[in-house]
Protein backbone atom coordinates (compact mmCIF):
# COMPACT_ATOMS: atom_id res chain seq x y z
CA UNK A 1 0.00 0.00 0.00
CA UNK A 2 1.36 3.44 -1.68
CA UNK A 3 -0.03 6.93 -1.10
CA UNK A 4 -1.48 8.04 -4.35
CA UNK A 5 1.00 10.05 -6.15
CA UNK A 6 -0.97 13.83 -7.13
CA UNK A 7 -0.50 14.82 -10.53
CA UNK A 8 2.62 17.14 -9.75
CA UNK A 9 3.91 15.76 -6.81
CA UNK A 10 7.83 15.67 -6.72
CA UNK A 11 8.37 11.80 -6.24
CA UNK A 12 11.82 12.91 -3.82
CA UNK A 13 9.03 15.06 -1.80
CA UNK A 14 6.77 11.64 -1.49
CA UNK A 15 9.31 9.75 -0.47
CA UNK A 16 10.91 12.56 2.04
CA UNK A 17 7.14 12.64 3.39
CA UNK A 18 7.29 8.29 3.71
CA UNK A 19 10.62 9.01 5.65
CA UNK A 20 9.62 11.85 8.33
CA UNK A 21 6.16 10.38 8.75
CA UNK A 22 7.62 6.74 9.76
CA UNK A 23 8.78 8.65 13.03
CA UNK A 24 7.14 7.69 16.08
CA UNK A 25 5.93 9.62 18.95
CA UNK A 26 8.18 7.57 20.94
CA UNK A 27 10.86 8.36 23.55
CA UNK A 28 14.43 8.55 22.83
CA UNK A 29 16.79 5.49 23.60
CA UNK A 30 19.90 5.36 25.14
CA UNK A 31 21.51 5.44 22.47
CA UNK A 32 20.29 8.82 20.95
CA UNK A 33 22.45 12.09 21.21
CA UNK A 34 21.77 14.82 23.81
CA UNK A 35 20.67 17.50 21.34
CA UNK A 36 24.03 19.47 21.10
CA UNK A 37 25.95 16.54 20.01
CA UNK A 38 23.47 16.54 17.00
CA UNK A 39 23.96 20.38 16.50
CA UNK A 40 27.58 20.45 16.37
CA UNK A 41 27.73 17.22 14.23
CA UNK A 42 25.20 18.52 11.82
CA UNK A 43 27.11 21.95 12.13
CA UNK A 44 31.04 20.13 10.74
CA UNK A 45 32.00 21.10 14.31
CA UNK A 46 32.20 17.30 15.82
CA UNK A 47 34.99 15.08 15.23
CA UNK A 48 34.98 13.75 11.48
CA UNK A 49 33.91 9.80 13.36
CA UNK A 50 32.15 11.05 16.24
CA UNK A 51 29.72 12.87 13.52
CA UNK A 52 29.97 9.51 11.33
CA UNK A 53 28.52 7.52 14.08
CA UNK A 54 26.13 10.06 15.66
CA UNK A 55 24.58 10.74 11.99
CA UNK A 56 24.61 7.16 11.08
CA UNK A 57 22.27 6.62 13.99
CA UNK A 58 20.38 9.56 13.82
CA UNK A 59 19.43 9.27 10.14
CA UNK A 60 17.64 6.17 10.44
CA UNK A 61 16.11 6.22 13.65
CA UNK A 62 12.91 7.24 14.24
CA UNK A 63 13.22 9.26 17.59
CA UNK A 64 16.28 11.23 16.48
CA UNK A 65 14.48 12.23 12.94
CA UNK A 66 12.72 15.29 14.05
CA UNK A 67 16.04 16.18 16.06
CA UNK A 68 18.10 15.72 12.98
CA UNK A 69 15.93 17.47 10.35
CA UNK A 70 15.56 20.82 13.16
CA UNK A 71 19.67 20.83 13.80
CA UNK A 72 19.68 20.95 9.98
CA UNK A 73 16.73 23.69 9.46
CA UNK A 74 17.78 25.97 12.10
CA UNK A 75 21.42 25.84 11.32
CA UNK A 76 20.82 27.01 7.25
CA UNK A 77 18.17 29.53 8.00
CA UNK A 78 19.75 31.07 10.97
CA UNK A 79 22.49 31.16 8.78
CA UNK A 80 25.14 29.49 10.68
CA UNK A 81 26.25 26.74 8.05
CA UNK A 82 27.63 28.91 5.73
CA UNK A 83 30.63 29.99 7.86
CA UNK A 84 31.32 26.54 8.28
CA UNK A 85 31.39 25.30 4.48
CA UNK A 86 34.78 26.55 4.73
CA UNK A 87 36.08 23.91 6.91
CA UNK A 88 34.21 21.58 4.95
CA UNK A 89 37.29 20.38 3.40
CA UNK A 90 35.48 21.78 -0.34
CA UNK A 91 38.61 22.13 -2.87
CA UNK A 92 39.35 25.15 -4.25
CA UNK A 93 37.58 24.07 -7.79
CA UNK A 94 34.39 23.44 -5.45
CA UNK A 95 34.39 27.62 -5.16
CA UNK A 96 36.18 28.56 -8.17
CA UNK A 97 33.10 26.75 -10.42
CA UNK A 98 30.54 28.02 -7.67
CA UNK A 99 32.09 31.64 -8.65
CA UNK A 100 32.10 30.89 -12.46
CA UNK A 101 28.15 30.15 -12.11
CA UNK A 102 27.69 33.30 -10.55
CA UNK A 103 29.21 35.38 -12.82
CA UNK A 104 27.33 33.48 -15.42
CA UNK A 105 24.11 34.14 -13.34
CA UNK A 106 24.57 37.87 -14.03
CA UNK A 107 25.06 38.17 -17.38
CA UNK A 108 21.67 36.52 -17.75
CA UNK A 109 18.84 38.38 -19.76
CA UNK A 110 16.79 37.64 -17.01
CA UNK A 111 12.79 39.33 -17.10
CA UNK A 112 12.05 40.65 -13.78
CA UNK A 113 8.22 41.72 -14.44
CA UNK A 114 7.87 45.28 -11.85
CA UNK A 115 4.13 43.99 -10.96
CA UNK A 116 5.40 40.76 -8.87
CA UNK A 117 7.25 42.56 -6.41
CA UNK A 118 5.11 41.43 -3.26
CA UNK A 119 5.61 41.96 0.33
CA UNK A 120 7.57 39.95 2.68
CA UNK A 121 4.70 38.79 4.72
CA UNK A 122 2.90 37.02 1.75
CA UNK A 123 5.93 35.58 0.63
CA UNK A 124 6.24 33.49 3.47
CA UNK A 125 2.20 32.81 3.65
CA UNK A 126 2.57 28.81 2.53
CA UNK A 127 -1.26 29.43 1.75
CA UNK A 128 -0.61 32.00 -0.42
CA UNK A 129 1.53 29.80 -2.99
CA UNK A 130 4.16 32.78 -2.77
CA UNK A 131 6.22 31.19 -5.16
CA UNK A 132 4.54 30.45 -8.22
CA UNK A 133 6.52 29.13 -11.49
CA UNK A 134 6.50 31.84 -14.45
CA UNK A 135 6.16 29.34 -16.65
CA UNK A 136 3.24 27.16 -18.03
CA UNK A 137 2.72 23.31 -16.34
CA UNK A 138 5.27 21.03 -18.19
CA UNK A 139 6.63 23.46 -20.61
CA UNK A 140 9.36 22.60 -23.16
CA UNK A 141 12.31 24.61 -22.22
CA UNK A 142 15.45 24.26 -24.80
CA UNK A 143 18.50 22.70 -23.55
CA UNK A 144 20.81 25.42 -24.38
CA UNK A 145 18.73 27.67 -22.34
CA UNK A 146 17.16 25.79 -20.09
CA UNK A 147 16.15 29.02 -17.73
CA UNK A 148 13.80 28.49 -14.71
CA UNK A 149 12.18 31.42 -13.01
CA UNK A 150 9.86 32.39 -10.38
CA UNK A 151 8.04 34.90 -8.68
CA UNK A 152 10.98 37.06 -6.16
CA UNK A 153 10.49 37.37 -2.92
CA UNK A 154 10.94 40.71 -0.90
CA UNK A 155 14.46 42.09 -1.39
CA UNK A 156 17.27 40.43 -0.17
CA UNK A 157 15.63 36.87 -0.32
CA UNK A 158 17.90 34.28 -2.01
CA UNK A 159 16.99 31.00 -3.38
CA UNK A 160 18.06 27.28 -3.49
CA UNK A 161 16.54 25.38 -6.31
CA UNK A 162 16.60 21.90 -6.87
CA UNK A 163 16.03 19.79 -10.09
CA UNK A 164 15.44 16.40 -10.46
CA UNK A 165 14.36 13.95 -12.99
CA UNK A 166 10.70 11.86 -12.34
CA UNK A 167 12.75 8.84 -11.23
CA UNK A 168 14.25 10.69 -8.08
CA UNK A 169 17.66 11.16 -9.97
CA UNK A 170 19.37 14.44 -8.82
CA UNK A 171 20.14 16.54 -12.03
CA UNK A 172 21.12 20.07 -10.33
CA UNK A 173 20.41 21.81 -7.41
CA UNK A 174 22.71 25.75 -6.46
CA UNK A 175 21.89 27.84 -3.65
CA UNK A 176 21.83 31.34 -2.91
CA UNK A 177 20.47 32.76 -5.78
CA UNK A 178 20.24 36.54 -5.26
CA UNK A 179 18.01 36.68 -8.41
CA UNK A 180 14.62 34.83 -9.05
CA UNK A 181 16.20 32.58 -12.03
CA UNK A 182 18.20 30.10 -12.84
CA UNK A 183 20.14 29.28 -15.84
CA UNK A 184 20.63 24.60 -15.49
CA UNK A 185 24.00 24.12 -16.87
CA UNK A 186 24.13 22.54 -20.27
CA UNK A 187 26.51 19.88 -18.92
CA UNK A 188 23.99 18.36 -16.10
CA UNK A 189 20.99 18.02 -18.93
CA UNK A 190 23.91 15.86 -21.21
CA UNK A 191 22.62 12.65 -20.64
CA UNK A 192 18.85 13.18 -20.73
CA UNK A 193 17.12 12.41 -23.81
CA UNK A 194 14.60 15.26 -25.53
CA UNK A 195 11.29 15.45 -23.95
CA UNK A 196 12.57 14.50 -20.24
CA UNK A 197 10.02 15.69 -17.49
CA UNK A 198 11.87 17.29 -14.86
CA UNK A 199 10.97 18.62 -11.62
CA UNK A 200 12.18 22.09 -10.40
CA UNK A 201 11.47 22.87 -6.81
CA UNK A 202 12.21 26.89 -5.01
CA UNK A 203 13.28 27.69 -1.59
CA UNK A 204 13.17 30.97 -0.50
CA UNK A 205 15.76 32.58 2.44
CA UNK A 206 14.32 35.65 3.48
CA UNK A 207 15.92 38.44 5.30
CA UNK A 208 14.73 37.82 7.93
CA UNK A 209 15.24 34.23 8.51
CA UNK A 210 12.14 32.76 7.50
CA UNK A 211 12.07 30.26 4.64
CA UNK A 212 9.01 29.30 2.08
CA UNK A 213 9.31 26.75 -0.64
CA UNK A 214 7.24 26.13 -3.56
CA UNK A 215 5.37 23.26 -4.37
CA UNK A 216 7.15 20.60 -7.25
CA UNK A 217 7.17 22.42 -10.86
CA UNK A 218 7.12 20.33 -13.98
CA UNK A 219 9.03 22.03 -17.33
CA UNK A 220 10.17 19.65 -20.12
CA UNK A 221 13.25 19.57 -21.96
CA UNK A 222 13.39 20.25 -25.60
CA UNK B 1 9.41 42.16 18.85
CA UNK B 2 13.12 43.38 19.29
CA UNK B 3 14.76 42.88 22.45
CA UNK B 4 17.12 46.01 23.31
CA UNK B 5 19.59 43.34 24.54
CA UNK B 6 20.00 42.38 20.84
CA UNK B 7 18.21 39.08 21.12
CA UNK B 8 15.61 39.03 18.08
CA UNK B 9 13.01 37.24 19.26
CA UNK B 10 10.42 37.99 15.95
CA UNK B 11 13.76 36.61 14.09
CA UNK B 12 14.21 33.36 16.12
CA UNK B 13 10.02 32.51 16.62
CA UNK B 14 9.72 32.82 12.80
CA UNK B 15 12.72 30.07 12.07
CA UNK B 16 11.61 27.56 15.33
CA UNK B 17 7.80 28.16 13.94
CA UNK B 18 9.19 27.46 10.15
CA UNK B 19 11.82 24.83 11.36
CA UNK B 20 9.32 23.17 13.14
CA UNK B 21 6.57 22.79 10.99
CA UNK B 22 9.05 21.21 8.44
CA UNK B 23 10.75 18.61 10.84
CA UNK B 24 8.41 17.03 12.76
CA UNK B 25 5.57 14.57 11.49
CA UNK B 26 2.41 15.60 11.40
CA UNK B 27 0.93 13.88 14.60
CA UNK B 28 2.70 16.95 16.45
CA UNK B 29 1.01 19.38 14.06
CA UNK B 30 -1.13 20.89 16.89
CA UNK B 31 1.56 21.21 19.54
CA UNK B 32 3.98 23.01 17.23
CA UNK B 33 3.10 26.51 19.27
CA UNK B 34 3.29 24.84 22.21
CA UNK B 35 6.69 23.64 21.27
CA UNK B 36 8.06 27.24 20.20
CA UNK B 37 7.23 28.74 22.79
CA UNK B 38 8.66 26.70 25.53
CA UNK B 39 11.56 26.83 23.84
CA UNK B 40 11.74 30.86 23.52
CA UNK B 41 10.92 30.96 27.28
CA UNK B 42 14.46 29.03 27.62
CA UNK B 43 16.66 31.42 24.99
CA UNK B 44 14.58 34.69 27.07
CA UNK B 45 15.51 33.55 30.15
CA UNK B 46 19.31 32.29 29.54
CA UNK B 47 19.35 35.86 27.73
CA UNK B 48 18.04 37.40 30.61
CA UNK B 49 20.63 36.17 33.10
CA UNK B 50 22.98 37.51 30.87
CA UNK B 51 25.16 34.03 30.64
CA UNK B 52 28.35 34.93 29.21
CA UNK B 53 28.46 32.82 26.46
CA UNK B 54 25.21 33.52 25.24
CA UNK B 55 26.07 37.36 25.14
CA UNK B 56 29.71 36.35 23.56
CA UNK B 57 28.63 34.25 21.03
CA UNK B 58 25.40 34.75 18.91
CA UNK B 59 25.52 31.45 17.82
CA UNK B 60 24.82 29.94 21.39
CA UNK B 61 21.43 31.35 21.67
CA UNK B 62 20.33 29.36 18.49
CA UNK B 63 21.71 26.79 20.03
CA UNK B 64 19.97 26.69 23.07
CA UNK B 65 16.75 27.28 21.01
CA UNK B 66 17.59 23.95 18.98
CA UNK B 67 18.12 21.79 22.04
CA UNK B 68 14.90 23.32 23.76
CA UNK B 69 12.50 22.76 20.87
CA UNK B 70 14.40 18.93 20.77
CA UNK B 71 13.73 18.75 24.41
CA UNK B 72 10.02 19.66 24.10
CA UNK B 73 9.75 17.58 21.29
CA UNK B 74 11.28 14.44 23.44
CA UNK B 75 9.00 15.51 26.37
CA UNK B 76 5.71 15.13 24.68
CA UNK B 77 6.87 11.84 23.02
CA UNK B 78 7.56 10.55 26.40
CA UNK B 79 4.22 11.72 28.22
CA UNK B 80 2.74 10.10 24.92
CA UNK B 81 0.23 13.20 25.09
CA UNK B 82 -0.40 12.86 21.16
CA UNK B 83 -3.71 11.69 19.83
CA UNK B 84 -6.44 12.31 16.59
CA UNK B 85 -8.92 14.67 17.40
CA UNK B 86 -12.25 13.30 17.00
CA UNK B 87 -14.02 14.62 14.11
CA UNK B 88 -16.85 16.14 14.57
CA UNK B 89 -18.57 15.70 11.23
CA UNK B 90 -19.60 12.76 8.72
CA UNK B 91 -17.47 15.00 6.46
CA UNK B 92 -15.04 15.19 8.40
CA UNK B 93 -15.06 11.81 9.18
CA UNK B 94 -14.31 10.89 6.34
CA UNK B 95 -11.77 13.21 5.38
CA UNK B 96 -10.33 11.96 8.75
CA UNK B 97 -10.16 8.37 7.70
CA UNK B 98 -9.04 9.35 3.97
CA UNK B 99 -5.91 11.45 5.97
CA UNK B 100 -5.67 7.94 8.31
CA UNK B 101 -5.11 5.66 5.31
CA UNK B 102 -2.45 8.08 3.79
CA UNK B 103 -0.77 7.96 7.25
CA UNK B 104 -0.94 4.42 7.29
CA UNK B 105 0.55 4.14 3.76
CA UNK B 106 3.52 6.52 3.91
CA UNK B 107 4.10 4.62 7.46
CA UNK B 108 4.14 1.39 4.79
CA UNK B 109 6.40 3.08 2.34
CA UNK B 110 8.64 4.50 5.22
CA UNK B 111 9.29 0.76 6.00
CA UNK B 112 10.11 -0.34 2.86
CA UNK B 113 12.51 2.84 2.32
CA UNK B 114 14.08 1.47 5.91
CA UNK B 115 14.60 -1.84 4.47
CA UNK B 116 16.25 -0.95 1.40
CA UNK B 117 18.40 1.71 2.80
CA UNK B 118 20.15 -0.94 5.14
CA UNK B 119 20.92 -2.76 2.01
CA UNK B 120 23.40 -0.26 0.96
CA UNK B 121 26.94 -0.05 2.07
CA UNK B 122 26.93 2.45 4.89
CA UNK B 123 28.12 5.78 2.90
CA UNK B 124 25.66 5.40 0.64
CA UNK B 125 23.47 4.53 2.91
CA UNK B 126 24.12 7.97 4.83
CA UNK B 127 24.17 9.99 2.04
CA UNK B 128 20.78 9.14 1.12
CA UNK B 129 19.27 8.75 4.33
CA UNK B 130 20.95 12.35 4.88
CA UNK B 131 18.97 13.52 1.36
CA UNK B 132 15.56 12.38 2.51
CA UNK B 133 16.04 13.90 6.03
CA UNK B 134 16.40 17.50 3.59
CA UNK B 135 20.11 17.59 3.73
CA UNK B 136 21.65 19.18 0.05
CA UNK B 137 24.71 17.58 -0.81
CA UNK B 138 26.67 20.90 0.37
CA UNK B 139 25.11 20.29 3.81
CA UNK B 140 26.01 16.77 4.20
CA UNK B 141 29.38 17.65 2.92
CA UNK B 142 30.08 20.05 5.85
CA UNK B 143 28.72 17.62 8.26
CA UNK B 144 30.91 14.63 7.53
CA UNK B 145 33.77 16.51 6.25
CA UNK B 146 33.58 14.83 2.97
CA UNK B 147 34.30 16.79 -0.10
CA UNK B 148 31.31 18.51 -2.01
CA UNK B 149 32.25 15.83 -5.45
CA UNK B 150 32.17 13.03 -3.20
CA UNK B 151 29.33 14.18 -1.61
CA UNK B 152 27.29 14.50 -4.59
CA UNK B 153 28.44 11.54 -5.92
CA UNK B 154 27.19 9.48 -2.87
CA UNK B 155 23.65 11.33 -2.97
CA UNK B 156 23.42 10.19 -6.60
CA UNK B 157 24.15 6.84 -6.38
CA UNK B 158 22.70 5.83 -3.24
CA UNK B 159 19.44 7.58 -4.20
CA UNK B 160 19.31 5.56 -7.49
CA UNK B 161 20.13 2.61 -5.39
CA UNK B 162 17.01 3.24 -3.16
CA UNK B 163 15.19 3.67 -6.65
CA UNK B 164 16.24 0.63 -7.66
CA UNK B 165 15.63 -1.24 -4.56
CA UNK B 166 12.48 0.25 -4.68
CA UNK B 167 10.92 -0.53 -7.72
CA UNK B 168 12.41 -4.35 -7.24
CA UNK B 169 9.44 -4.31 -4.67
CA UNK B 170 6.79 -3.22 -7.24
CA UNK B 171 7.43 -0.05 -5.50
CA UNK B 172 7.64 3.21 -8.22
CA UNK B 173 7.46 6.54 -6.65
Amino acid sequence: MTPTPTANEDPLERLRHAWRERSEAGAPSHDCADPERLWSAVRGEAPREEARRLLLHAARCPACGPALRLAREISAASGLVAANSVRAGIPWWGWAAAAAAALALLSLPLWLPSGEQRDAAAYRDPGADAIRSLHPDGEALPRDSFILRWTPGPPGTRYSVRVSQADLTPVASTQALERPAWHVPKEALAGLAEGSVLFWRVEAHLPDGAESASEAFRAQLR
Amino acid sequence: MHDPGGLDLERMRAVLERAVARACPRRLADRREDIVQAALLKVIEIHRRGEAEALSKPSYLWQVAYSATVDEIRRIARRKEVSFDAPDSPGAAAESLAALGDDIARRDLGREIHDCLERLDEPRRLAASLHLHGFSAPEAAVALRWTLSRARNLVFRGIGDLRRCLEGKGIHP
